[in-house]
């Protein structure tokens, strides 16, 4: 077995919700925003409960098939058509590594219009090298002290931005365009939950595989929680016409308070997020991918992999697309077919085969 | 067999080939070998004298023994006549109380003896030597430690003899379950060292390994606790210490008792617990002897000194450089008011500042007593405080910044500790400068994923924080009252953590029968 460290059935919850969390207030945000407006806090329920199709079958596919990860379960047990999709899986992987890069590019690109973008993703992804090199253990325990105290800054920004300024009555009226905008929001906040996918590659190597379930379930409400806020909050700010036309409206939120007479502006606090969390969420992608690579190439160890890998994804991020404009057509077309395909789809139909095959067998 | 550290075999060096001989039963030639060994040692005493016909030799180092002790054993020799009708050896064991005497049949630990300042008795025509302890024990009274002082809790500190050192401990922890063993390291200097721990509360694996790591360990000399240290910790190339070195004991029985194992060293003040937590090295020893409100509050206070030591001087230059929005408009007028007519750069000056910061430092420390450290720090002052500032130099805001730093960083309370994080500043400073905020955070990202990936005896270094048992967070981030510390830090010792009684904890008496009845 390449990896031999063991994380807490929590670690793995927790590492799962920095990184949908981070990339749901990075982009998701925007895309539900401008797909269901006002109605968007109901998208994020209802695509929830649709999100959880795809994380409870990877949870049970994963269960089916004890201490594998999803790339050797599909190199083992699903003959030539599990290569194929276990090939599909790496490129996915790839494809939101570099995604998570770009966007960390995109938004220091915001604050700091100067510095090259060679230099930023020259920074990340030595830092996301350092922890993948390091290994699973590390991310998780990495994660266990950062969430935290993410999460207690993002309760101190809350309260700081629930002045006169914010008007909840802009959430109204429910359902006021029809269903329409509230299942297609609601597709895409499945699509989302899609990416839990990556916890095929974890989930193997948790201290307890049977309370797994209930972990994946609360991966979900917890992410849905913090999800309420900032999709709410935006809104409540600046209406759901002009939040709808924001690149980054959790950013221009945080950028609204004001704390008294001692500190002006929080970009600092949305620095903080978006370094943390991405950096979790890049090395997660990361070291799925290099572990995945590295069990579909038979390696014993993955990391001779992860320099080799961080000038792919130096490269493919910078070549990703042209601009952000070019970025952000790819979030809105392509980000959430792939992955309710990736993330539900293929879970789902793989849970089905492996079941009947068992049932054969 | 070990290698030999000396250019080529002299006489003074034990080879393979005399250091596992017996001793042979005549007194010449036992004198022979060990005049031969000990050539050129001019300290070196060999005294042949007669007991009722038996003729016998003293053999003693000048130096290291106790003359008191020498006469002691003249007198109770003389008392030795054949007429008795028993042997020497029985007559020695009878006439010298327990434990002064030991008889020895190997010539290894007859050099051994010797060199640690036992006086030794060839007796011609006896199979063994005898040897009494005579060692001349003057050192350092036993005193209140220098770099760990308290207000509260006791004052006594390790000194440089082991002996003493390890009484201190004995003298708290007065239980058959505490074991000391004994290792000699280092081929010149046999430096003895002891591991100390509580059977029974140590977890077994981790006394294995320090004993395996220790007994690994093959160099010339141990001259302080730290060349141990550095050769026993998991990461060698880490900066972080993994290892607990304090000068006082009772920190280290608390260690003990929590499960670790201690390392005491000869010759070193320092004594050494592992595994060791980076949660300890923000606690004092005095965290325990306070109550548990100031204790938390300091706790508190040090984990803020802690961050301000890494991130003040950066968080300036990023607020100057960067982040200028991030101030309110006055400060920041009066900032760039400031440094308007500054030539450097605001980097530089960090640099230059925190320089000059570790050159009063190291000179206040290194100047002989004679001068007085008082006229460095004054000059030091005056440097910092008033001429770089007036001569335009440095902005003042910039010498605040690192004063305040300088300040914090003595408040964390283990030196080896204070020295990384001292340094830390330095990379963060230089990452802020380049990338503003971001590079303060990938910083500071940087050291922490190092931090948690450190294992301390397979203990993970950030443990109990994460991975997380709650049991332990009593004595993380608050300091419990004692009344509530019921269970060990989990992780270090023995799976059975509970250290307490549940009922410790005082409570009112309960209300007397007539009390109930009358509220019936």
């Amino acid at each position: 077995m390449i990896e031999k460290g063991r994380i807490s059935n929590i670690q793995a919850a927790m590492l799962a919700i920095t990184s949908l969390t981070i990339i749901g207030h990075l982009i998701l945000l925007t895309v539900v925003i401008h797909q269901s407006r006002q109605d968007g806090w109901i998208a994020a329920i209802a695509g929830t409960i649709l999100g959880l199709v795809g994380i409870i079958s990877l949870v049970k596919l994963s269960q089916s098939f004890p201490g594998l990860t999803l790339i050797e379960i599909l190199f083992k047990h699903f003959s030539w058509i599990g290569k194929i999709i276990g090939v599909l899986y790496l490129i996915y992987f790839y494809i939101m590594v570099i995604l998570g890069t770009r966007l960390f590019v995109e938004a220091y690109k915001l604050i700091m219009d100067e510095t090259p973008m060679w230099a930023f993703v020259t920074v990340i992804l030595l830092l996301t090298s350092f922890i993948v090199y390091l290994g699973l253990e590390t991310m998780g325990r990495l994660n266990q002290i950062m969430l935290p105290i993410l999460v207690i800054i993002a309760i101190a920004v809350v309260f700081m931005t629930m002045g006169e300024k914010k008007d909840y009555t802009n959430l109204l009226p429910i359902m006021g365009d029809g269903f329409m905008p509230v299942t297609i929001g609601s597709l895409s906040v499945m699509g989302w939950f899609g990416e839990f996918v990556i916890l095929g590659m974890i989930l193997p190597y948790v201290q307890r595989p049977k309370k797994l379930v209930k972990t994946g379930v609360g991966v979900a409400v917890v992410t849905l929680i913090f999800f309420l806020g900032p999709i709410t909050g935006p809104i409540a700010l600046f209406g759901a016409d002009e939040a709808a036309k924001m690149a980054f409206p959790t950013f221009s939120e945080v950028r609204y308070i004001e704390a008294g007479e001692v500190i002006n502006r929080f970009d600092v606090i949305a620095v903080l997020f978006w370094t943390i969390g991405l950096m979790i969420r890049i090395a997660l992608f990361y070291y799925g991918l290099s572990l995945g690579l590295a069990q579909a190439l038979k390696l014993n160890t993955y990391q001779p992999l992860v320099i080799p890998l961080a000038w792919l994804i130096g490269i493919g991020a910078i070549l990703f697309a042209k601009n952000y404009a070019e970025l952000n057509e790819f979030l809105f077309e392509s980000y959430v077919p792939i992955n309710i395909l990736m993330g539900a789809i293929l879970p789902l139909a793989l849970f089905i085969w492996g079941y009947k095959k068992r049932k054969k067998g | 067999m070990s290698k030999s550290f000396t250019g080529k075999k002299k006489n003074g060096e034990m080879t393979s080939e005399t250091s596992s001989a017996p001793i042979s039963s005549s007194l010449e030639k036992n004198v022979s070998i060990l005049k031969e060994i000990f050539e050129s040692c001019d300290d070196i005493i060999f005294q042949p004298t007669q007991i009722d016909n038996k003729s016998v030799c003293f053999v003693y180092l000048s130096e290291m023994v106790n003359n008191q002790v020498l006469y002691e054993i003249d007198r109770g020799l003389s008392h030795y006549s054949t007429d008795a009708n028993r042997g020497f050896t029985s007559h020695i064991r009878q006439q010298f109380p327990l434990g002064t005497v030991n008889e020895l049949s190997e010539l290894q630990s007859v050099v051994r003896k010797i060199l640690s300042g036992h006086t030794i008795l060839i007796v011609d025509e006896l199979d063994h030597i005898f040897s009494f302890h005579s060692t001349n024990s003057t050192g350092r009274e036993v005193t209140e430690p220098t770099t760990e002082s308290t207000v509260k809790g006791p004052k006594e500190g390790f000194v440089e003899d082991i002996h003493t050192n390890l009484r201190l401990i004995r003298r708290k922890l007065q239980t058959p379950s505490l074991k000391v063993e004994h290792l000699t390291l280092g081929q010149q200097t046999n430096t003895q060292v002891s591991i100390v721990y509580i059977k029974g509360v140590a977890d077994d694996g981790i006394v294995n390994e320090v004993h395996q790591r220790l007994s690994r360990i093959d160099i010339d000399g141990v001259l302080d606790s730290h060349y141990i240290e550095s050769m026993i910790k998991d990461s060698p190339k880490s900066p972080f210490p993994t290892i607990y070195s304090t000068e006082r004991p009772d920190r280290v029985c608390g260690g003990l008792l929590d499960g670790k194992v201690g390392i005491i060293t000869d010759g070193s003040p320092f004594a050494l617990t592992a595994p060791s937590m980076f949660v300890e090295f923000l606690h004092s020893g005095e965290d325990y002897y306070d109550s548990s409100l100031a204790s938390t509050i300091i706790r508190w206070v040090r984990f803020v000194g802690l961050f301000v030591t890494l991130i003040l001087p950066s968080f300036y230059v990023g607020v100057t450089m960067f982040h200028q929005d991030l101030l309110q408009t006055p400060l920041l007028i009066q900032i760039a008011a400031n440094r308007e007519a500054l030539p450097y750069p605001v980097l530089i000056e960090g640099l230059f500042m925190l320089l000059t910061f570790e050159f009063i430092r190291e000179a206040g420390l290194r100047m002989p007593k004679v001068f007085g450290g008082g006229v460095v720090t004054i000059l030091g002052l005056v440097l910092i405080g008033q001429s770089a500032v007036q001569a335009g130099i440095i902005g003042p805001l910039m010498a605040i910044v690192i004063s305040v730093t300088a300040l914090t960083s003595f408040i964390l309370p283990n030196y080896e500790f204070h020295q990384v994080i001292r340094f830390c500043g330095i990379p963060l400073l230089l990452l802020t400068g380049f990338f503003g905020f971001m590079g303060t955070i990938v910083g500071l990202m940087f050291g922490l994923t190092h931090l948690v990936s450190l294992r301390s005896f397979g203990v993970p270094y950030f443990s109990p924080v994460s991975p997380a048992r709650k049991e332990g967070w009593k004595d993380v981030f608050i300091r419990a009252p004692w009344w509530a510390m019921d269970t060990r830090t989990p992780g270090i010792g023995v799976e059975n953590i509970d250290r307490a009684g549940k009922g410790n904890r005082a409570r009112p008496p309960k209300a007397s029968k007539e009390d109930q009845d009358e509220k019936k």
